[in-house]
């Protein structure tokens, strides 16, 4: 039932070993003890382990070393350091490097499996979460576009693709075809994602409008330019501009665009005019 | 024919024995024969303790099941002791067990309402006792800790989640404990 959980033990002390594995493995759990540090991180790098259970003296590697070592191999696994001779130095120290738990030997029996399994059932929410997200990623990247067609299926194989560039996509259809979906998708797919994805549609905007639109302006720039505005290309720093309809713009401002397009960053104000 | 056999250890209640050897047949369908008790475990006493070693008794009661003849037609051997357990790494224990092997353990201690300062209850007494001596059976079995609570391999810590579990097995441990048995019996 829990053998999908794997816990390392290390304790120089054999009976304990034994003891705390006798009883683990009652509770259904993957058990392996060592006797030594040297040993738990070499096993800790040959293994993916869910829980170590750190006896806190040991000759030799004493458990805060090897917690310390661990989280510098790898700070995700959750390490537990036991003792029978606890003090709140110790208790602090282990704490603060990084252990999940410190309890006193010998423990409760319940003490030592409520740990295990709050560990565990964390476990589960992060990779639940992990999971939903990259469902949600999954699902949200081709939200709306609906097609099965050998066609369709190109055009989504093309958007994983260039999504994973940073480069400026031309897309080209029909008007109603889907573009502005396309882009989303694009943007959705990339690692942009977390930005803003920011449309204009360049048709709706007379000249010049859609420069101030585009470029923004610096406050008295121009007649009516009462404040500083942030531009479109601006707005969607770290994230996806999508143009729309840029091929009723007019050739001037296709010019300024190219110019942007070849200078990034965008700049404000009437430097691009 | 093969039978579970009962080893009291040091003073035990007889009519406790009787009702657990009556019962355990009803749930694992072996029957059960009582053996002589044996003397007090002094061996196993742990005197910063306080308390007896589990582990020193189970191998004790592992000896007794490798003798002859009793080793004959043995399928599993369970140790009922009146006297409070410990491990190494954990405070107390209720019993302890080979986890697919052939020894087990019970203690009667602290199911007892009086360890808790509470007047006797008899009754309530066999029915712990009889939900321990199935629990550490089912290890032999090799079967693990149950996430049921209602099933008797759920792990209790307290006599509260004893009292809250059943005597039975849930389904999956009926099915795991039917494919594990006949593997164990040859």
């Amino acid at each position: 039932m829990r053998g999908d959980v794997h816990i390392l033990i290390v304790d120089d002390e054999a009976v304990m070993r034994d003891s705390l594995s006798a009883w683990l493995m009652e509770d259904g759990y993957e058990v392996e003890a060592v006797g030594d540090g040297a040993q738990a991180l070499q096993r800790v790098r040959e293994e993916r382990w869910d829980v170590l259970l750190v006896d806190l003296k040991m000759p030799g590697m004493d458990g805060i070393e090897v917690l310390e070592k661990v989280k510098g191999y790898n700070e995700e696994i959750p390490v537990i350091i036991m003792t029978a001779y606890a003090t709140v130095d110790s208790a602090v120290e282990a704490m603060k490097k990084g252990a999940y738990d410190y309890i006193v030997k010998p423990f409760n029996p319940e003490e030592i499996g409520l740990a295990i399994r709050k560990i565990i059932a964390y476990q589960d929410l992060v990779k639940e979460n992990l999971y939903l997200r990259q469902e949600l990623e999954r699902k949200y990247q081709f939200k709306d576009i609906i097609g099965k067609s050998h066609k369709m299926q190109e055009v989504f194989a093309l958007v994983k693709t260039v999504a994973k560039s940073n480069s400026t996509i031309l897309i080209e259809g029909e008007s109603g075809t889907g573009k502005e979906l396309v882009a989303r998708a694009i943007h959705n797919s990339s690692l942009r994602n977390e930005g803003p994805f920011v449309a204009v549609n360049c048709a709706a905007l007379p000249e010049n409008l859609l420069e101030s639109e585009l470029f923004g302006h610096e406050r008295g720039a121009f007649t009516g330019a009462v404040s500083t505005k942030k531009g479109r290309f601006e707005l969607a720093n770290k994230g996806t501009l999508f143009l729309d309809e840029i091929g009723d713009i007019s050739p001037k401002t296709q010019v300024d665009l190219l110019r942007v397009l070849e200078k990034f960053p965008a700049g404000r104000g009437d430097s691009l005019n | 024919m093969k039978w579970i056999y009962i080893l009291p250890i040091g003073l035990v209640n007889p009519a406790t024995l009787k009702y657990v050897a009556e019962e355990i047949p009803l749930k694992l369908n072996y029957r059960c024969k009582i053996m002589e008790s044996i003397g007090e475990p002094s061996y196993a006493f742990e005197p910063k303790r306080g308390q007896y070693s589990s582990a020193k008794i189970l191998r004790e009661i592992l000896n007794k099941a490798q003798a002859h003849p009793v080793s004959e037609d043995l399928i599993k051997i369970l140790g009922i002791v009146d006297l409070d357990l410990c491990t190494p790494i954990l405070t107390f224990v209720f019993g302890e067990a080979q986890l697919g092997g052939k020894a087990a353990l019970i203690s009667l201690r602290r199911l007892h309402q009086e360890y808790y300062g509470l007047p006797p209850n008899p009754p309530l007494l066999l029915k712990r006792a009889v939900k321990e001596a199935l629990h550490e059976l089912g290890h032999t079995f090799g079967l693990t800790h149950c996430l049921d609570p209602k099933c008797v391999m759920y792990f209790s810590n307290s006599v509260k989640n004893i009292d809250t579990k059943s005597d039975k097995f849930c389904d999956s441990c009926s099915i795991l404990l039917s494919e594990k048995k006949p593997k164990v019996t040859e």
